[in-house]
């Protein structure tokens, strides 16, 4: 029988991610994979972009391992990008003309940044921040730059900020929102971050509404405000959002939603059964998810549903995914999980605020108090994992929540990683259950390293590797007392 | 026990010495003076180590000559005297008195100015005697007598803790006054609402614990205070009938100011500052009546220099605040004599007794005092004119005194060839083998700290006493004796001192002389200390100038609104902002700013001495902003050329975001003996502020490139390595350790047989052991010369730069045996036991390295600086390492998060 044809459009995070599982199931030995990337290299991190400019290169972010495409046997067409799907013939024009034909179509395409349509948004210099090529012009247009500033104070706003503050201009931060990170965190916890992010010398003005850019008097550029105020920079990082990158599958014909996004199901596939959308440019349930480990997720489900498909195991699906994070911005801790608004209805809420060691933590628990519905962490972020785990297995609240938050002025209060569930996600980015951390340790994962190897927990964002390590400790204790035992 | 002065920077510290038996050094014991007003008690890093300076290794023991060949031979003190006396005399004769100049220092005590400077002015007939403090002081000075009609700094410290604002402008007071910014941070420890604000392109260890860090352009400055005075206009903040009552020229000044830094905008561009950022200075500014505003040599070493310290004046001016407790302008010295150089008239412009030369009046009242001969009539040459003189032939004879000009002055290596141009080069100072000391003809050895007996006087009027506690070393004599001797051999009368004593009851009676409104009416009056006999000059205890009547102390000028113009009003003095004279460009396109570092003084002739001192920042290097270098394309860590128009340096790169992007920052100190190529005085341009002729250090256009080597090495030896200029590697630094020399080589080209090559360059006799180990298939290799048990030297030597750990093989060198771990431990290149390492120098007061305190940090939880000091005594003595401790805490706390 001839080879199936798979072509995957895009080699992102999670476009890559896709390639990995198909392999780790041996189902690109099935199929002939051609992918293509429109980027001139493939796959790189994009959540640490911002390290580009502390002096590492575009090699130390790429996800690719040495030889990946060769060994595996699958084409890579870099620098060539999808221009044309035709459903009905099953194929797919690429940029540089080839068409290539498929029997299952994967597109991961990812989302584009949102540039707001003002007067003035293409003069040179007004750039976004999403590729290493992207960073490659801001470092270019930073060279002769004094003023820089985002449009946006967002995650990704924020992460651009950072960049223009460490290549040593003086950096502002515009925000339509009364607070920075609106979607992620509070007012309390805005205003914090805000104070931290200033004293690191970063403007921030918030509730403003650009207008227009125009030619500038002092600098290369003038922002108007809607309120009559302006500001002046060399450089404009527009950072307002994404948007899924959908135009392909729109021409084509596939359902999309109506403020974009690729409609899928919970098999990740699109209205045409043969092609499959992951990551950013997909709508599920009627929402975009911008986060890089759901898009992880659609990729480990759109490659069960092809294995499916073919030997008719059963198979996962993708049932929506928790929004929590937790990062470092600039040098200071932010976690947001869960309902942070506190919309649930009757939710309460416990807030904790030390203005000196500018600390800011709320919890959102339901009527009752007995469920833990989400929370804001600013400054601090110790105690994200353990109420992460209390809030996702749902597990019952202490009498006096408070104490979750609060300082530790005696013992402090630490999760009991083994009354979890053996199905608690523990390393939220590779999707690692306790019960497969337990079984790496029991078939002899014995050190954090080995445990990374093995399973890929603690490899992405880092924030559950205490977790991980308790974990370790108590298989260590349980075995010296086994030991002891035995002795 | 002697009560003396610290001879470091202007703060001027009381120092408590007490000699143990026989009066060796090793056994002098160095102490804070509790009474003295400057400090009560405190003493910083570079003070508390001055015992470990005065050893006598090195120093120059009796007069040396150098014949025509060049070679040096020692001499008696009358033939050196008499070869000075008379190719000054000859060249007089030939060419008159103004091809001779006199270069001297604000190391030198007032008695030695005072001579010298009466012997030029008033004997020899020509100005042409500068000083260092020209590189330093000078547009203070002028400044000052602009503003107030006279060389006035109308506070003290004690203003600074009784101020609520304290702007701190081109001062890293932390690292440079350190004792100052104690006092400073003390006041705000007790008056948590006082704020600091500090004016520094480069974000230093003073910005730490401030409140406000303007990271202004280099020489922005008058944008800024002519900003700042249109604010404080426009939001109605003016004394009015102090400035209608007791000055003049506040409208100029203020149509200037508004003509130059009218807008914010216009400020804030000029500056590189948001808006937002000056809104918020000026607003705190404006609202706070009692502030002092400190500045030092980040204003004064400009082109614009003296503009800028009016601009700074003009603001306490046209506020009225000035005169009462915690509040005025405060210039702060470099030189723990730069003001007493001052009071003497030791600079080319000034006459004596804060009197001018271009005034007939005051030459004549001077004249009439010293029954001099002559007067000079015009101003002479400041330092960098006075070498390009004798760079070009115009000065002949020259005299340098307790400096080191090849190495501080701009365009140093001009400098040097000038002073081979001279006919009669003349150095007195400690040590022979100083970059300046190596071209002279004459060497006249001085006597040094703790030698000498004298007065200094500090950045706030105080003068006290330096006293000499250890005899005279070798033939080393005090430096006024030898002006003395050589005006007595030109045939002059009047320099008949027996001892420092009497010439400064000379020096007093002359402050005082006509000094009323008959004669010449000046601040500078310290009548109430002329008449003291020896044991009561002995005694003197720390008084503050005007000192009319004996006993009296004057804590604060200006309290009676009186100034020294003619008309005894202060001047606003307009400040149309200029930028620094030679832009970056495309060739050039960094600018490269100088300055100190915490533990070394100058030219390190002194403070190069002591180990403790070697080890916070052992080599020299050149500060840069991490994303600036990789556009220049060099790396952390890595050694780099930098070079201007005028000369170049080799040194190793530090990238820190606390530098400003387009920016440099080169540290003065290392010359020729301790480095290859490390005097960044070679680069600066030599461009100076056309009132005070200060040069401009902070803004010299350069460029840094790659400094490619193909090996390092480290060397650690008991005894100096021998190598010429020739032979030597492309790089090496000498830093002193305690018993032994360390040195960091790199250099060019394959080394064959590195046994060879280690055993020549350590030039050990036959030691009893030479371990070798040649890494297999590596090109490392490492060696070391043991006697017995004991170390003598090792080397190591990689193609690549991680090389062992520096403060574990020196602590090998403090032990008496080896013991058989240390012995591995060589082999290796590593500590058998982790512990063992200690890791940079952070605190150097008690030595404490940066892994010990890091290990004290994470094994105890430590939180504070004060927790660290309990717990491993860092910071705890002078404190000036606390910034870095504080710096490792908030390090260790985010890799704990992390």
């Amino acid at each position: 029988m001839k080879q199936q044809r798979l072509v995957v459009v895009g080699n992102g995070m999670v476009g890559q991610k896709y390639l990995e599982h198909l392999v780790a199931g041996g189902l690109h030995q099935h199929y002939q994979v051609t992918v293509l990337c429109a980027e001139p290299r493939p796959a790189y991190d994009r959540v640490h972009l911002s390290a580009f400019f502390t002096g590492r290169s575009s090699e130390d972010l790429c996800l690719v391992p040495a030889g990946f495409f060769e060994r595996h046997g699958i084409e890579l067409r870099v620098g060539e990008g999808a221009e044309h799907i035709d459903l009905n013939s099953k194929t797919v024009l690429t940029s540089k003309g080839a068409m290539l034909g498929y029997d299952k179509l994967v597109l991961a395409t990812g989302s584009y940044p949102f540039v707001p349509p003002l007067p003035g948004r293409e003069r040179p210099g007004c750039l976004t921040y999403r590729t290493i090529e992207d960073l490659q012009a801001i470092m270019a247009a930073g060279r002769d730059a004094e003023v820089g500033v985002v449009i946006g104070g967002g995650l990704l706003g924020l992460e651009a900020a950072k960049s223009l503050h460490d290549i040593g201009l003086q950096t502002h931060v515009l925000e339509f929102a009364p607070r920075l990170m609106a979607v992620q965190v509070d007012d309390g916890g805005g205003r914090l971050l805000r104070r931290k992010i200033e004293q690191l010398g970063v403007s921030v003005h918030t509730g403003m509404s650009t207008t227009e850019i125009v030619d500038g008097e002092f600098y290369r550029h003038r922002l108007n405000f809607a309120d009559g105020q302006h500001l002046e920079a060399d450089l404009v990082v527009f950072s307002a959002g994404i948007r899924p990158q959908d135009s392909l599958a729109r021409d084509a014909g596939l359902a999309v939603g109506e403020r974009g996004g690729i409609i899928i199901d919970d098999h990740c596939r699109t209205s045409d059964p043969a092609v499959y959308a992951i990551g950013e440019c997909a709508l599920w349930g009627g929402r975009i998810y911008g986060l890089v480990a759901p898009g992880y997720e659609m990729a480990r489900v759109a490659v069960d549903h092809l294995r499916h498909a073919r030997d008719g195991t059963p198979t996962r699906q993708f049932t929506g995914a928790d929004m929590s994070t937790k990062l470092k911005l600039m040098g200071v801790d932010v976690a947001s999980f869960g309902d942070a608004h506190a919309s649930t209805p009757g939710a309460c809420c416990y807030r904790y605020e030390d203005e000196r060691k500018q600390i800011y933590k709320k919890l959102v628990v339901s009527e009752d108090g007995r469920q833990l519905l989400g929370g804001v962490l600013v400054g601090e972020a110790r105690e994200y994992n353990t109420l992460l785990q209390l809030m996702l297995n749902a597990m019952p609240l202490p009498e006096t929540p408070e104490q979750l938050i609060l300082p530790a002025l005696g013992a402090p209060l630490n999760l009991d990683v083994t009354q979890l569930p053996d199905s608690a996600i523990l390393c939220q980015c590779q999707n690692v259950s306790k019960g497969a951390l337990c079984q790496a340790i029991a078939d002899g994962c014995c050190d954090l390293a080995a445990i990374k190897t093995c399973t890929g927990a603690a490899t992405g964002c880092g924030s559950c590797e205490p977790l991980v390590r308790t974990l370790l400790e108590a298989s260590e204790t349980l075995a010296g007392a086994l030991a002891e035992m035995d002795a | 026990m002697t009560c003396t002065t610290c001879p470091y920077c202007g703060v001027g510290c009381g120092v408590i010495a007490t000699v143990g038996k026989a009066g060796e050094p090793s056994r002098l014991h160095i102490q804070g003076d509790p009474e003295h007003p400057a400090n009560y008690g405190r003493l910083c890093v570079k003070g508390s180590a001055l015992a470990d300076t005065l050893g006598l290794e090195g120093r120059c023991l009796q007069p040396l000559l150098r014949d025509g060949e060049g070679r040096t031979l020692a001499a008696s003190w009358d033939q050196a005297l008499d070869r000075v006396a008379t190719g000054m005399r000859r060249i007089i004769d030939q060419h008159g008195p103004e091809a001779v100049a006199f270069y001297v220092s604000g190391q030198l005590l007032t008695e030695d100015y005072y001579v010298v400077n009466k012997l030029v002015k008033g004997w020899l007939g020509t100005a042409n005697i500068d000083t260092n403090s020209r590189l330093c002081m000078s547009s203070a000075v002028a400044g000052h007598k602009r503003a107030f009609g006279e060389d006035l700094v109308g506070g003290n410290y004690r203003d600074l803790e009784e101020a609520d604002l304290v702007v701190l402008v081109g001062s890293n007071t932390a690292w440079c006054h350190p004792i100052v910014y104690q006092r400073l941070m003390q006041s705000r420890r007790e008056r948590p609402e006082k704020r600091i604000v500090v004016v520094d392109p480069r974000r230093t260890a003073t910005c730490e614990q401030a409140d406000l860090h303007l990271s202004v352009k280099a020489g922005s400055d008058v944008w800024l205070f002519n900003g700042l005075l249109t604010y404080l206009e426009e939001h109605g903040v003016v004394d009015t009938e102090f400035v209608a009552k007791h000055t003049g020229g506040a409208a100029e000044a203020l149509a200037a100011a508004r003509a130059s830094a009218g807008r914010l905008e216009v400020v804030a561009k000029a500056c590189g500052v948001p808006v937002a950022m000056l809104q918020t200075f000026y607003a705190m500014f404006a609202s706070t009546r009692k502030v002092v505003t400190v500045f030092s040599q980040g204003v004064n070493q400009s082109s614009s220099g003296t503009d800028k310290v009016n601009s700074i004046i003009n603001c306490h001016l046209l506020t009225g605040r000035l005169g009462e407790p915690g509040m005025g302008p405060f210039s702060i010295t470099g030189q723990p004599n730069a003001m007493g150089g001052r009071e003497v008239g030791g600079l080319a412009n000034t006459l004596a007794a804060h009197l001018e030369l271009n005034d007939a009046q005051h030459r004549q009242l001077v004249q009439d005092f010293w029954q001099s001969p002559v007067i000079a009539r015009e101003p002479g040459l400041k330092a960098v004119d006075l070498f390009e003189a004798a760079h070009d032939g115009r000065i002949k004879a020259l005299w340098v005194m307790a400096t080191n000009p090849v190495v501080s002055l701009p365009d140093a290596d001009r400098v040097r060839e000038a002073l081979g141009r001279c006919e009669l080069l003349v150095v007195s100072d400690l040590f022979a083998d100083t970059d300046t000391a190596a071209a002279a003809q004459v060497v006249l050895p001085a006597l040094g700290w703790g030698e000498k007996d004298g007065t200094v006087t500090n950045s706030e009027r105080c003068l006290s006493r330096q006293k000499a506690f250890l005899p005279p070393p070798g033939a080393a004599k005090p430096d006024w004796w030898a002006v003395c001797e050589v005006a007595r051999r030109l045939g002059f009368e009047g320099f008949d001192y027996q001892s420092p004593h009497q010439i400064f009851d000379e020096h007093a009676r002359l402050s005082a002389w006509r000094n009323d409104q008959h004669g010449v009416q000046r601040a500078f009056h310290i009548g109430g200390l002329a008449g003291l006999d020896t044991d009561a000059y002995d005694r003197l205890r720390p008084c503050q100038w005007p000192v009319l009547r004996r006993g009296d102390s004057t804590a604060r000028l200006f309290h009676d609104r009186r100034f020294f113009h003619a008309d005894a009003r202060a001047r606003l003095v307009p400040t149309p902002p200029r930028a620094p004279a030679n832009a970056p460009d495309d060739e050039f396109p960094l600018v490269l700013n100088t300055g100190r570092i915490r533990d070394q003084w100058h030219t390190m002739t002194r403070t190069g001495r002591a180990s403790r001192l070697a080890n916070h920042l052992p080599e020299p290097f050149v500060e840069m902003h991490p994303y600036e270098a990789m556009l220049c394309g060099v790396q952390d860590g890595t050694l780099v050329r930098v070079a201007s128009r005028w000369g170049a340096m080799v040194a190793r790169l530090r990238c820190t975001a606390d530098q400003p992007r387009r920016t440099l920052f080169v540290p003065i100190h290392w010359n020729d003996l301790n480095a290859s190529d490390a005097r960044v005085g070679a680069l600066v341009n030599p461009v100076v502020d056309p009132l005070s002729g200060e040069p401009e250090f902070k803004h010299t256009p350069a460029l840094v490139s790659p400094f490619p080597v193909d090996w390092h090495a480290v060397v650690f030896s008991r005894s100096p390595l021998q190598f010429t200029k020739a032979d030597a590697p492309a790089y090496w630094v000498r830093i002193q350790g305690d018993g032994f020399l360390r040195y960091e080589l790199a250099g060019r080209g394959l080394i064959e047989d590195p046994q060879q090559w280690s055993r020549a360059l350590l030039g050990v006799g036959q030691p009893s052991t030479w371990l070798d180990v040649h890494q297999d298939g590596t090109q490392d290799y490492c060696a070391a010369a043991l006697d017995a048990d004991c170390l003598l030297a090792c080397v190591y030597l990689s193609p690549r730069a991680d090389l062992p750990s520096r403060s574990w093989l020196g602590r090998l060198f403090e032990k008496q045996a080896l013991s058989e771990a240390d012995v591995v431990g060589l082999k290796l290149g590593r500590s058998v036991d982790p512990a063992d390492d200690a890791g940079a120098t952070v605190c150097s007061c008690f030595s404490v390295g940066r892994n010990t305190i890091l290990d004290a940090i994470r094994d105890n939880g430590l939180t504070s600086v004060e927790e660290v000091g309990r717990c491993v005594r860092a910071g705890t003595n002078c404190g000036s390492c606390q910034p870095e401790i504080r710096a490792l805490i908030a390090n260790a706390r985010l890799a704990e998060n992390a």
